[in-house]
């Protein structure tokens, strides 16, 4: 399974375990043992470098922290435009971006969202940002 | 650490050049810097070559083309990479080189070819400086990024459009009046308010320009900068400092750590503060980012950067005139050479030879410069 619209890096296990909680609906990110610092996206490494990592479950409510519309995309992504691009803040601080679909005239920083996976084929998954 | 001056500085012209490759660009502006320095190749201990991207021009180990083309070889010419903040790590490099004694004179040398290939093409190149694995997949372009910020600015302080506008508008009013400017003209404040949106809040007249084109500067230690010149410019302080990959995990995105910490360093090496610098050059990427610079380097306090514009603090006549040769928006920004070009502008500031777009009097010039979202940030502070 690849992640994203588009993508240019290899999977790791990190990638793989988090496009498999996609799958299954679920937002998954990693804390660290030690000095319990959050990843959302995940990461397999904590630059503390005294604990593991260990995976939980995201709440996927959050608040819109700020927002884009992309009309002139890069080339990869031109048929895709324009779109909505945007920073969802979480209960727990952490914040991931994706895109965000809603009509441009209603979207309003501060606003209530809900972080969904979306899947884009057989072999590709992204997550996506929904008003609530 | 011995004291650094620049001696010489050249600029090649920028804008879309069909006409000239990497080579070209990069013998255009050190040609000149050896003139300016009344010096030849042959008195060049080394040459440090900024140069973001290789994939925009097609060259591998582009350096070596530079040096070669140049008349440089068989001195040694390396290069280093920080986004576009490579042309002042470039300069670091070389005040390092001369500071520490290890050589006497260095030239910095910043070029980039972007127009070999389409505008969409190196919107991409441009977009996979984002992190690959994580952002990019979202296509966020530079622009997009940027307009995050904005975005959240303008919620956080009540930034408008019409502010972001008015930066373009003055760069553009400076940069009418820099014969090396990619764009040497004039836009009002409706053009800009109503340009076409690249990645709303930022139209066309927020975002800077596609460029080709190069600078370069000569460095030497004191002793060797008494020898050629009675003008010499030294460097007074230098900071640095950087931010997280993904752009997402900021604690703030109306402000870049890095370069707060930069200027910071920059300040406290100089033992100089924001109000003593007469003119300075300062990133503006995107409108954005010149209000975003105004308050991390301290010229007006957090959230005032719309108004800073507004009052016209950053006009000649204004508390603290910026990007006077037009910026990265009118004068364009060939990625690598973005930094050089700044001290080159700055150099020609101090020693008064900028004609009409001269800062009576200026002393002290501060370059401010960023690479990628603020992962690089350099600030080097320049003085008569």
């Amino acid at each position: 399974m690849e992640f994203g619209y588009v993508n240019w890096s290899t999977n790791t296990d990190v990638v793989d375990k988090w496009n498999e909680g996609l799958v299954e609906g679920k937002i998954l990110a990693t804390k660290c043992t030690s000095c319990q610092r959050v990843f959302l996206p995940p990461r397999g490494d904590c630059p503390c470098g005294k604990g593991k990592v260990e995976w939980f479950e995201m709440n996927p409510e959050a608040t819109l922290f700020t927002y884009t519309v992309i009309m002139f995309a890069p080339e990869s992504m031109s048929e895709r435009a324009p779109y909505v691009v945007a920073i969802g803040e979480f209960d727990n601080g952490a914040r991931l971006l994706g895109h965000l679909f809603a009509s441009p005239g209603a979207i309003k920083v501060g606003m209530k969202i809900k972080v969904k996976p979306e899947q884009l084929g057989k072999n590709r998954i992204t997550i996506k940002y929904v008003p609530v | 650490m011995r004291r650094v001056a620049v001696v010489g500085a050249g600029h090649g012209k920028f804008g879309k050049r069909n006409d000239a490759t990497l080579r070209e660009l990069a013998y255009e502006a050190v040609i000149p810097a050896l003139e300016d320095a009344g010096i030849t190749q042959e008195d060049l201990e080394a040459a440090v070559v900024a140069i973001a991207g290789e994939e925009f021009a097609g060259q591998g180990a582009p350096s070596a083309l530079v040096g070669d083309y140049t008349g440089i070889q068989p001195r040694p010419v390396f290069r280093v990479e920080s986004a576009c903040a490579s042309g002042t790590s470039a300069i670091k490099a070389a005040y390092g080189l001369v500071s520490s004694g290890l050589h006497d004179i260095v030239m910095a040398i910043g070029v980039e070819k972007m127009n070999a290939v389409s505008s969409v093409r190196a919107t991409e190149l441009m977009a996979r400086a984002g992190d690959t694995r994580w952002e990019y997949p979202f296509g966020v372009s530079f622009p997009g990024f940027y307009a995050l910020f904005a975005t959240r600015h303008m919620h956080e302080y009540g930034t408008t459009k019409e502010q972001l506008a008015m930066v373009g508008v003055k760069n553009h009013h400076y940069g009418a009046m820099n014969p090396v400017a990619h764009l040497p003209k004039e836009v009002s404040l409706e053009e800009a308010v109503k340009s076409m949106i690249i990645a709303w809040p930022l139209g066309l007249y927020d975002c800077c320009l596609i460029s080709d084109g190069g600078a370069a500067v000569i460095l030497m230690s004191e002793e060797k900068a008494k020898e050629y010149t009675d003008t010499p410019v030294w460097i007074k302080g230098i900071g640095s400092g950087s931010d997280t990959m993904l752009v997402a995990e900021r604690p703030s995105l109306t402000s870049l750590t890095g370069a707060k910490k930069a200027g910071k360093a920059a300040y406290k090496m100089a033992g100089i503060g924001p109000k003593d610098v007469d003119v300075a050059e300062v990133h503006d990427c995107f409108t954005i980012a010149e209000i975003m610079a105004y308050e991390d380097l301290g010229f007006c306090s957090v959230g005032e950067g719309g108004k800073f514009i507004e009052e016209e603090q950053s006009y000649i006549g204004g508390q603290t005139p910026v990007n006077v040769d037009g910026g990265l928006k009118s004068k364009g920004h060939p990625i690598g050479a973005t930094g050089v070009s700044q001290c080159y502008e700055l150099v020609k500031q101090l020693r008064g030879e900028c004609d009409k777009r001269q800062v009576a009097g200026a002393e002290i010039g501060l370059s401010h410069n960023v690479g990628q979202t603020g992962q690089f940030a350099n600030v080097i502070i320049y003085s008569r």
